[in-house]
């Protein structure tokens, strides 16, 4: 699980902008304490300040806002709590406040500077029902120098699987690159102090595999990506073909991490692991396939991401909520999958439905990437979606993402609007929510 | 008005908050819903396939009505009375629980305060790591030494805080077990610091010489703890009943966390007839020794690595993730205890069932492993 960020500060406001000042200072001076640079102390501050005029002026609660400041180790982040039943949950529509075909107007748009600001902003609903704004800046690192390869000589066949000091995670970070294509490392291993810092803040958790002489054969590293799911990467073993390792031996060594991987994670909440760059020497009949999403990178063609994925328990059977029009995807997937379901089908029985919907945002913009999530289906929401792509468009976002929760049976009622918005199903993630998840990708050619 | 936010961020301790809960099975209407089967065999939680001892089977069919508005025996009185004269031991030196589950809790209650631990093993019964977790105990695991419990390395996890050494004996799921030699120098070197537990639920099975009666050890080693259960050999699982035996002294402190009335008449009563039915456990060993027998040549014509040991079940590594060998054996109406949760990541562990059942998985896993399953990866 995730450790508790080391320390925190917390102020409490009303949403008068009078203390707009107060909330600048104490923003400031607590991500310097928490050791961010100035330059990202005061991107940081900034987003706050855009953060607490927005909730002042345009929604209004009226009520204290919560305030909390994190260290993260490798990063600050800061949260707005305020309670959700105060105001109207529209004004959470990152286009609630603008005309989305004025450009002008989206620079106006406090949400979206804020997120311009910050390396990851979520707006999302909390289960005590408050509503939270998250936004993150991480310190800056250097990047690996592209001719520190170390050369590893051969292991012998007696090895041990253990965590790795900073030294031993940066050797095996930075030597990894070399053996590794591009497409199948995540861009956090160009960046060895910031994993040194993300495993000394707990977040992520590492492996490597010695030999008798404290030789490195290689890694694993893992995750929490959600309350219940867990990522890895890896194993990635440091030898290529003129290495004198044993076929037989890597097999074993790459087993090992991921065994070691699975172990550690065998008794969590996890319901299951997942592996979205599956490296030559991953042992892939550990997992099962689930689909891929595509990234996109710069107008470059897009990059097929597959998603493998392993469940972590055995699967008791669920009900699944759909629209008719997502039923034969899912049956599809189901039975591919073999997952024991229930689909249960939602219709319009002619009531009454909310004017507005309401969709969270989570924008990360080192991967020009932003996943959707429904808070509230309204009749608005063939609309809503358009002005969210038209505005995500400006932003020069490519890779878009909604997630949708078939373990609500409200949320299915998005499904139309997202079709007819170029939205595809992509892949199911197991019990990755309340139900399973549906990752449905902004394909760009609405239905 | 709106409703009251309960602060569970302050409620809840932090070593609950880290906690899974367990999630049992769904009912077989459910799963034979779910997974499209039409019959489903449960070879996933080591039931006697020959069901409760013949001299018991009265006693549960003709249990009558107004016996339920009565309560039970607080202490199992006469059961107590039953085992003390079947192992030489004073009735005082048992004590009976809701099964084995629940005299594992009043253990760790007893012995244990904050900043205190337990150490195990990392792939045996989970239930002493749970229940220590949830309790807001560290459990320190050591590893598995070829599928056995590895006696240096429980030594070596022992720190002052150390209370409580859990020894599954056979190893659940593994099967491999301790001999009468191996345990009795492991209590010598622990020379009486900590309280030891043997948990001896599939003690009934082993038919090996130099397998350890925890029962006459008990005269030797004053700081044992033995644990026995009528859920496995005994086929009570459904009535839930299990028991304790120790020194008097250790007893004697254990009872002050126990939970009294929590063992209902039917268990008792069943318990107590079941106990002395040596045939029903001849009937028994005959019937898992012969298809094991059938089974494991099956295993080795397939070319899948075992681990079959003592206990009425067996291991079995499977070329593909276990999770998805369950689901696709609940497919075919076989229930199996996928291994991932046990740290045997594509191991699956399979009671032995009827014969009809074993029968059944047999097919069933020649067609999993013979089936091309590349489309899944």
């Amino acid at each position: 699980m995730n450790k508790q960020p080391r320390r925190q500060a917390r102020l409490h406001v009303r949403d008068d902008l009078a203390f707009l000042p107060t909330v600048q200072t104490f923003i400031e001076n607590t991500t310097l304490t928490f050791g961010l640079g100035q330059t990202e102390a005061l991107a940081l501050t900034l987003a706050g300040e855009e953060i607490f005029n927005y909730l002042c002026t345009s929604v209004k609660p009226k009520t204290e806002i919560e305030i909390n400041c994190y260290e993260g180790g490798y990063y600050a982040a800061l949260n707005f709590t305020l309670p959700i039943h105060n105001f109207a949950m529209r004004a959470f529509n990152l286009t609630a406040t603008i005309n989305v075909d004025d450009e002008k107007s989206l620079d106006e748009m406090g949400l979206i500077i804020a997120s311009r600001m910050v390396d990851y902003l979520e707006i999302s609903q909390s289960d005590s029902g408050h509503l939270q704004l998250s936004l993150r800046k991480e310190k800056s690192y250097p990047k690996a120098p592209e001719h520190d390869r170390t050369p590893t000589p051969p292991l012998t066949e007696k090895f041990s699987i253990g965590t790795p000091d900073a030294e031993e995670l940066k050797f095996f970070i930075s030597n990894s690159r070399h053996y590794t294509t591009p497409d199948l490392l995540p861009q956090e291993f160009y960046y060895p102090g910031k994993i040194v810092d993300m495993v000394n803040a707990g977040d992520y958790r590492a492996a490597i595999v010695r030999d008798a002489s404290g030789r490195i054969g290689g890694g694993i590293i893992w995750y929490w990506s959600s309350s219940k799911m867990v990522e890895c990467y890896g194993p990635y073993i440091l030898a290529d073909d003129t290495t004198a390792i044993p076929p037989k031996l890597r097999q074993t060594m790459a087993k090992a991490l991921l065994e070691h991987c699975l172990n550690a994670i065998a008794k969590s909440p996890a319901t299951g692991l997942l592996n979205r760059y599956p490296s030559p020497d991953l042992p892939r009949h550990h997992f099962e396939s689930l689909g891929t999403v595509l990234e996109h990178h710069n107008t470059t063609l897009p990059t097929e991401i597959p998603a493998l994925f392993r469940q972590m328990q055995e699967d008791p059977g669920t009900i699944a909520w759909a629209h008719p029009d997502l039923e034969p995807f899912l049956h599809s997937e189901y039975q591919r999958l073999t997952l024991p379901r229930e689909i249960r089908l939602t219709r319009d029985s002619g009531e009454t439905t909310a004017d507005f919907s309401v969709l969270a945002s989570e924008f990360d913009r080192s991967r020009q990437k932003v996943t959707l999530r429904p808070l509230w289906a309204g009749n608005d929401m063939k609309k809503n979606i358009a002005d969210h792509l038209t505005l995500f468009a400006a932003e020069e976002l490519e890779n878009i993402f909604f997630v949708m929760d078939l373990g609500r049976s409200w949320q299915a009622a998005f499904f139309p609007a997202l079709s007819q918005n170029g939205f595809t199903p992509r892949l199911l993630l197991p019990y990755g929510g309340k139900g399973d998840l549906l990752v449905l990708q902004n394909t760009g050619a609405p239905s | 008005m709106s409703p009251v936010a309960i602060p569970l961020e302050d409620l809840v301790p932090e070593y609950i908050k880290h906690f899974t809960a367990y999630i049992p099975s769904k009912p077989d209407d459910e799963l034979k819903k779910l997974y499209g089967c039409d019959q489903l065999y449960r070879l996933n939680n080591n039931e006697n396939p020959l069901g409760p001892p013949a001299a018991a089977r009265p006693i549960i069919e003709h249990f009558l009505a107004p016996g339920a508005a009565i309560y039970p025996s607080g202490d199992a009185y006469h059961l107590r009375q039953a085992l003390g004269k079947k192992f030489g031991l004073d009735p005082d030196q048992f004590l009976v629980g809701n099964g084995a589950n629940e005299v594992i809790a009043f253990v760790i209650k007893a012995f244990c305060q904050e900043g205190d631990n337990i150490v195990t093993a990392d792939k045996t019964f989970a239930v002493y790591e749970w229940i220590a977790e949830f309790s807001g105990f560290a459990a320190r695991l050591t590893p598995l030494l070829d599928f056995a419990f590895d006696a240096e390395a429980m030594l070596d996890a022992i720190d002052k805080r150390t209370k409580i050494l859990f020894i599954c004996n056979p190893n659940n799921p593994t099967g491999t077990y301790w001999n009468r030699e191996q345990l009795t120098n492991f209590m010598d070197r622990v020379d009486g610091r900590q309280i030891v537990v043997i948990d001896e639920a599939y003690c009934e099975f082993v038919e090996k010489e130099d397998f350890p009666d925890g029962m006459e050890l008990l005269r030797r080693y004053p700081n044992l703890v033995v644990f026995r259960t009528f859920s496995k050999m005994y086929a009570l699982a459904g009535l839930r009943i299990g028991y304790l035996a120790g020194s008097l002294e250790i007893v004697d402190i254990i009872r002050r966390t126990c939970v009294v009335y929590s063992v209902n008449t039917l268990a008792q009563s069943a318990a107590l007839k079941a106990l002395n039915d040596d045939q029903h456990i001849i009937r028994t060993r005959n019937h898992i020794r012969q298809e094991k027998a059938r089974i494991l040549p099956l295993l080795n014509k397939l070319g899948l690595e075992y681990q079959s040991g003592e206990g009425c079940f067996i291991m079995i590594k499977l070329p593909m993730s276990d999770t998805l060998a369950y689901r696709k054996l609940m497919t075919k109406g076989i229930m199996i205890r996928s291994m991932t949760g046990f740290r045997f990541p594509n191991w699956i562990r399979v009671s032995i069932g009827t014969t009809e059942a074993m029968t059944a998985f047999a097919q069933a896993l020649t067609e999993l492993v013979g089936t091309d399953n590349k489309h899944l990866i």
